[in-house]
């Protein structure tokens, strides 16, 4: 039969397609749970990290454990209260950059410093550590905001002073690769460990410099060496910091108060599962 | 306003399809010969990107991710490429002949440009709104017409100079790409 | 049948003498892309050289079959469905490089050399000879990825597939990162200069007055 046939071209065109089709979908429905659990690692890797529940160079096997010390616990940040009913947002899957830019449920940042991007979500996740005695040990908080080109994301954790910076990481940004993209460089996340967040006022001072900090400088716990050739970019983090960290300071306040809620783990378990939480929807 | 400015800015020059990001170089090394056809392709570019985004917005947006099957937005998009290329032809050879007759040839290469698709993919990854989304196609598309008609006009003046052996032809053309894209950076302000 | 020779033909010849990036100048693109860092290069070209390979492969068995009205739709939904698998199985199996190559990976469906390849070898020869050819010219894209990316990165972070070389600033040590090899306009300069020694070399391929 000549290949040019009529039948023979869409016989052809659908065989094609069928074996194609079922390659693609066998690979997908093989490789999908992977995928997803590889995404979900890399958020909570960041967690853990920040947490200093794992070491740098951390095995995805560690993940999981050390997870287990961790309290998600969502936060409003217009009524600067938790979400304690969990019907509403369950804190274990909850994504907020899902709602990001949903009407609703965003900010339009106010303030002296502003993190670069035009709406900040309403609803964040925060995420406490607790001691073996259930005592608060350490919050970690997420911010983002405009670096240079992109919008960067990353965490940044207080010790139970709630002014000492624990660690600070980012974990998704786009800088120039080489000069802004050196803020996921461990040895430049490292300079962050010990600075103070807040002064004694409670305003947040913690800025990222231009050059070395000059160690007898008596606000030296408030200043991070810069990165050289990343001077757009540092100011960029130093807006999303000032940002955030003024954002965080009415939670801050009730942590230190006493004011801690219950571990959302009971809390959720008495809940009822809500499917149209934001699991689906490619949390990018 | 200064919001969008950079965001202009950004997509036309710092981020350029081509000399910054290295997309559509194909066609962007073989059809900057002269400037006459370079600018038509990348006027070809610059109206199907600025089609192709914001119909891939849709489509990602509001048939892929509530269906659920977003592993397969890389087929619908070349698929919607292709689909609209050839639609466009069609209408313009029925409708605006005289446009036509300048774009026609370019049109067909254009489902193979991989800046096409990229742009549609970047939409994706850098999660645009739909506004975003057209100003993106648009001025991504103007930033590649810029830069190729830039090159094919520094390649015709380039026939009268004394270019070592080994280097003439397409090495040459590497070498000039990378010192205009050593100009592009002005704009990144680093 | 194909002769032993005509297979040594098929895998050398894409590595120096027609290689796909440095001569016909296809599948730029990503070669310029990718290569900041040897690790994401190494796994282009893998990623590269396994569509290649599968979808010559694919093509050359049924390209008795084809009819020559869809001949292309069937090779771009061919090249479309490997470049998806490959994708897939970057994502679960190499997560973080996945996420470095971007879109990069998508975007191997665009690449002129898997469709050339398909269009010109595996459409005319019997498959096996088109794995080789697959083959060879996923190699020679990755031999150009390599050298691009080892200068790009030696320079530029001081590092070789992430290890440390040339211990640098930003790390306590004494080497200055020259910021430029990051950048775009390097990996033109390098690659019209690898161009350039491949032409010096086989005087054959310069070309006359344009």
């Amino acid at each position: 039969m000549s290949n040019n046939s009529l039948f023979k071209t869409f016989f052809v065109a659908i065989a094609v397609c069928a074996v194609c089709a079922t390659l693609v979908s066998t690979a997908n429905v093989v490789l999908r749970p992977i995928i997803e659990q590889n995404k979900l690692n890399f958020k909570r890797g960041n967690i853990v990290l920040a947490a200093d529940l794992v070491k740098p160079g951390y095995k995805a096997s560690d993940i999981a454990p050390a997870f287990e010390k961790i309290d998600p616990q969502v936060y409003d940040l217009l009524k600067e209260k938790f979400v304690t009913n969990a019907d509403e947002f369950n804190p274990a899957t909850f994504d907020e950059r899902v709602l990001m830019n949903k009407d609703g449920y965003t900010l339009v940042p106010e303030g002296e410093v502003k993190p670069g991007v035009p709406t900040v979500p309403r609803y964040v996740t925060i995420y406490l550590v607790r001691n073996d005695k259930g005592e608060l040990e350490k919050v970690i908080l997420p911010f983002f905001g405009k670096g240079l080109w992109s919008t960067m994301y990353g965490f940044i954790a207080l010790n139970n002073d709630f002014t000492t910076v624990g660690r600070l990481l980012y974990y998704d940004q786009l800088e120039t690769a080489g000069l802004g993209g050196e803020v996921e460089n461990p040895m430049w996340a490292d300079k962050w460990i010990g600075k103070k967040a807040y002064d004694e006022s409670g305003k947040a001072e913690l800025k990222v410099i231009k050059g070395t900090v000059d160690p007898s400088d008596k606000n030296a716990a408030y200043k991070v060496d810069g990165i050289s050739g990343a001077t757009l970019t540092c100011k960029g983090v130093n807006n999303q910091i000032g940002y955030w960290l003024n954002e965080y300071r009415g939670l801050l306040d009730q942590l230190k108060a006493g004011q801690i809620p219950p571990e959302s783990k009971t809390v959720c378990a008495q809940a009822t599962p809500k499917s149209e939480d934001n699991s689906k929807g490619g949390a990018k | 306003m200064e919001f969008y400015i950079t965001e202009f800015i950004r997509n036309v020059f710092v981020q350029n399809l081509a000399l910054s990001l290295f997309l559509g170089m194909c066609t962007f090394l073989a059809v900057s010969q002269n400037v006459k056809t370079a600018l038509g392709l990348g006027v070809a570019v610059t109206f199907v990107q600025a089609i192709t985004v914001p119909v891939n917005y849709m489509i990602y947006h509001y048939i892929l991710v509530p269906c659920g099957v977003e592993y397969l937005t890389l087929i619908s998009f070349i698929g919607v490429i292709a689909a609209l290329v050839q639609i466009l032809e069609m209408f313009l050879d029925r409708y605006v002949p005289s446009l036509y007759n300048a774009l026609g040839i370019f049109l067909p290469l254009i489902t193979v440009n991989c800046a096409i698709l990229a742009g549609s993919l970047f939409m994706v990854e850098r999660s645009m709104d739909f506004g975003q989304s057209i100003r993106y196609g648009f001025e991504s598309g103007l930033g590649w017409a810029i830069s190729i008609s830039l090159l094919a006009a520094i390649r015709e003046r380039m026939q009268y100079s004394d270019v070592p052996k080994g280097l003439r032809g397409i090495g040459i053309v590497f070498i000039t790409a990378g010192l205009m894209a050593m100009g592009y950076m002005v704009f990144s302000g680093i | 049948m194909a002769t032993a020779k005509e297979y040594k033909e098929a895998f050398l010849s894409p590595l120096f003498a027609t290689n796909p990036i440095a001569l016909s100048v296809l599948g730029i693109c990503s070669a310029l892309a990718v290569t900041t860092k040897m690790d994401t290069a190494l796994t282009m070209t893998i990623a590269v050289t396994s569509v290649l390979v599968c979808s010559n492969f694919a093509v050359s068995l049924i390209r008795n079959h084809i009819p020559s009205s869809i001949r292309m739709i069937v090779q771009m939904v061919i090249i479309a469905a490997m470049v998806m698998i490959v994708d897939l199985v970057l994502q679960a199996f190499a997560f973080k490089l996945s996420k470095s190559l971007s879109v990069f990976v998508s975007l191997i469906i665009t690449n002129c050399i898997i469709m050339g390849r398909a269009e010109a070898f595996a459409m005319k020869n019997p498959p096996l000879l088109s794995i080789v050819d697959g083959l060879g010219n996923g190699f020679g894209y990755g031999l150009i990825l390599m050298i691009v990316s080892f200068f790009r990165e030696f320079f530029g972070s001081g590092t070789i597939f992430g290890f440390e070389v040339l211990k640098t600033v930003n790390n306590g040590g004494w080497y200055m990162p020259n910021g430029l090899m990051i950048l775009a306009p390097s990996a033109f300069f390098i690659i019209g200069l690898i161009i350039w020694l491949f032409k010096t070399i086989n005087p054959k391929l310069q070309e006359g007055e344009k």
